[in-house]
């Protein structure tokens, strides 16, 4: 059974690079680690994962955010959108804020 | 206030994150707070709710080594799990503590640090969920809130091995490893150096629930049982063992 779960996660990770998905890690100053991998094409963000040692609650909305952030424009609008969905659900977040994911996703400067 | 009370010993990271997840059911259910001290044994490696598996540990290690790892319900980072750690989850509904989570986190947290004033450690509280004592990091704590129940754990540092647990977690970038090794080594403490002597888990037990039923005014205090919380099943420890729980981000 262990086997067949490594062999999916291999499948996994070698799907993940076939997308040609971007990883950068990132802390913000006083934040948490954000280790994100994601695919860009224009103004369209294509995949997006978040992981990290940050806090969310409730933690049921995440997989939602995720799904939100992907389907938003990455435009000058960016923030706000994902601000107004996060206030509308009662999301509390630890450890980052959206002008961090902003930047992450727009600039080349985090390893 | 009425208060149950449990102490599991030394268990698996699974059984422990089984536990707390059947006593946060049992609360959500019985409106009655719960709290429960336990260990890990043996060592494990838990992550938090938002981590990935293979971004955080060297599985392969962990494997070799018989290293359980292990997704908490809880945010927050990767910890190694060992014997010279002492660990509380307080259930709680959300009536009991401030609304406010940073502000929570403290409330819980004081207890603990009641606990060590008592044995002569002046540790303090360091948002947003960590005590510290001497600057130092003593203590992490994590918590989530599920229909109206606060579940908050956190572990004491009894001792840290710092070498092993940077055997199994990985670090984001390997040229920076011994620099972060001993980063930490500065920056994380147990409270045996300070106290200059090993104290036990049963005699930290018993100072830790009396400081407990101290600051939460507890009138009524008695004991909760594992048929209580219908353990038996095992159904949830399987669920913190399961590749679609420990990989599922």
């Amino acid at each position: 059974m262990k086997l067949k779960f490594l062999k999916l996660n291999l499948i996994l990770n070698k799907m993940i690079l076939e997308q040609d998905l971007k990883f950068k890690n990132y802390k913000p100053t006083g934040g948490k680690l954000l280790r994100m991998y994601f695919q860009i094409e224009g103004n369209c963000i294509k995949e997006f994962k978040l992981r990290g040692d940050f806090f969310m609650h409730p933690e049921s909305e995440f997989e939602n955010l995720e799904n939100f952030i992907k389907k938003t424009s990455l435009d000058s609008k960016f923030i706000d959108s994902v601000k107004e969905y996060i206030d509308t659900k009662n999301i509390t977040i630890f450890g980052f804020t959206m002008d961090n994911i902003f930047e992450i996703l727009t600039t080349d400067q985090c390893s | 206030m009425q208060l149950k009370f449990l102490n599991t010993g030394f268990n698996s990271a699974s059984f422990n994150f089984a536990c707390d997840e059947a006593i946060l059911k049992w609360v959500q259910k019985n409106q009655i707070p719960v709290l429960r001290f336990y260990g890990f044994a043996p060592t494990a490696c838990t992550i938090g709710y938002f981590q990935g598996m293979n971004l955080e540990l060297d599985l392969d290690f962990a494997r070799q080594n018989k290293i359980e790892c292990v997704r908490r319900l809880t945010g927050g980072g990767a910890v190694m799990m060992d014997q010279n750690q002492f660990t509380y989850s307080l259930v709680i509904p959300d009536s009991f503590v401030p609304k406010n989570i940073q502000k929570s986190y403290e409330y819980i947290c004081q207890p603990i640090l009641n606990t060590l004033k008592d044995l002569g450690l002046d540790a303090e509280f360091a948002p947003l969920n960590d005590m510290i004592l001497n600057q130092q990091k003593i203590s992490g704590n994590a918590q989530t809130r599920k229909q109206g129940v606060v579940l908050q754990h956190g572990t004491l540092l009894l001792d840290v091995d710092v070498d092993l647990m940077f055997r199994v977690l990985l670090v984001p970038d390997e040229k920076l490893r011994d620099k972060l090794v001993a980063s930490v080594k500065k920056r994380v403490t147990g409270i045996n150096h300070h106290l200059k002597r090993e104290i036990s888990f049963e005699d930290l037990s018993e100072l830790a629930l009396k400081k407990f039923v101290e600051f939460l005014s507890v009138s009524h205090l008695d004991k909760i049982s594992f048929s209580d919380l219908n353990l038996d099943s095992s159904k949830e420890i399987a669920k913190y063992q399961s590749h679609a729980w420990n990989f599922r981000f």
